[in-house]
């Protein structure tokens, strides 16, 4: 409030002496500032570490958490075939979710593919490639189960598709394009598992008598002379 | 243009080192003298100067700038004196070796008129009663209104001015007597 002021005291309040602190005090002080911000900036490369790691885990969580597709449960490979068998090839072949909605859902979770393929990658697929790798992406614990439930399920599917449940799993199967199909086919070529492909590619013949495998494809699925995966 | 108080305040609370070199080159030298005013000895001066700076330094990560930097400032030095006060069992303490700074006036009668008047007036604002003291100190050394020595005391805005107004009335009265 300069209106209380007086020229006169403030005068001589000035004339008292300019004292100054010590230059010691001064370094002391500003030593302890810079030490004191030091100190935080240590903390945020942790706090940045801690803050990516909870995204991550919680991105995972929800990737988790979130209902399996139902592309899982339609797959071309007849479980019948080979039953027992299946269950080390299952998570390459099965995750076929061809059905057409299922596929956005498969490509979101494409992140995942290590666990479908801890084995040496398979050449690049032929054209509709797209269409390939989509679905063959994750899989989830639930689609395992449904998996084992279609196993188990097989062998009426076979023969007469009366139960509901293998009705239901026929028609999706019946939606898989062939361009998959051939790709699991080729995938079991790879795997050494000559038998299972070769009566897969029956059956797909059966089923797409006017299909023309494209020649890179088609090399792939048929039985070469000396088994020689594509690597 | 420089940048405010306050700005350096927040700089300095996210990082900025050279912020705070700023800010404490701005407030050093009134702060030391209001310290050393209300104290009235350099060891003890210095000693509240140090904590109070300190306390400026941890408290950075709650600063926000709803008053003056300066405000805030006093406010904390405000508070370490009112500490030391009741330590002292608010006690003032006397001007002891509290040595005047000698006058350029060249002729020695006047110089030691000067002295004296200045002794005069040294002697009348050290036997004002602390918060009175603190009261002109803030005003007069620092630059704070009536309205911020309330804000930095802890008290209204009657109380600083009527503690204002005492204080300036003695001093006036001091310099009147010489």
């Amino acid at each position: 409030m300069a209106d209380e002021r007086d020229p006169q005291i403030s005068q001589r309040y000035r004339a008292l002496g300019g004292e100054e602190p010590p230059p010691e005090l001064d370094r002391a002080i500003l030593a302890a500032a810079r030490r004191a911000t030091t100190r935080r900036n240590r903390w945020y490369p942790s706090l940045a570490a801690a803050a990516v790691l909870v995204f991550a885990v919680a991105i995972v969580v929800q990737v988790e958490r979130q209902p399996p597709d139902q592309a899982p449960m339609s797959e071309p490979s007849p479980p019948a075939v080979a039953a027992p068998a299946q269950d080390k090839v299952a998570p390459q072949e099965r995750k076929a979710p061809a059905a057409a909605p299922a596929k956005p859902a498969a490509g979101r979770r494409a992140e995942q593919a290590p666990q479908f393929a801890p084995e040496p990658a398979p050449a690049p697929p032929p054209a509709p490639s797209a269409n390939v790798a989509a679905p063959a992406a994750g899989v989830g614990a639930e689609g395992e189960r449904k998996r084992a439930d279609e196993t188990r399920a097989a062998p009426q599917l076979q023969r007469s598709m009366g139960a509901q449940r293998s009705a239901a799993s026929a028609a999706l199967r019946d939606e898989v394009p062939p361009d998959e199909w051939l790709t699991r086919i080729a995938r079991l070529r790879e795997l050494g598992r000559d038998e299972e492909a070769d009566k897969e590619l029956a059956r797909f013949r059966e089923r797409y008598p006017d299909y023309r495998i494209p020649e890179v494809m088609a090399k792939k699925v048929e039985k070469q002379a000396p088994a020689a995966p594509a690597r | 243009m420089e940048a405010p108080d306050e700005e350096l305040m927040l700089a300095y609370k996210t990082g900025n080192a050279g912020a705070f070199d700023t800010l404490y080159a701005r407030h050093r030298t009134r702060l030391y003298r209001f310290v050393l005013r209300a104290v009235k000895a350099r060891a003890v001066a210095e000693e509240l100067f140090q904590e109070i700076w300190m306390r400026v330094i941890e408290a950075r990560g709650r600063y926000t700038p709803q008053a003056r930097f300066t405000t805030w400032l006093y406010t904390i030095a405000h508070n370490h004196l009112v500490d030391h006060w009741r330590k002292r069992g608010l006690t003032l303490v006397a001007l002891d070796g509290e040595e005047l700074p000698a006058s350029d006036d060249p002729d020695p009668a006047d110089a030691a008129q000067a002295r004296e008047a200045l002794a005069r007036f040294a002697a009348a604002l050290d036997a004002l009663p602390a918060l009175q003291r603190e009261a002109f100190l803030l005003h007069e050394e620092s630059g704070l209104s009536v309205a911020e020595i309330a804000a930095a005391t802890g008290s209204n805005e009657e109380a600083a001015k009527s503690r204002l107004r005492y204080a300036m009335a003695k001093l006036k009265a001091a310099l009147n007597d010489g």
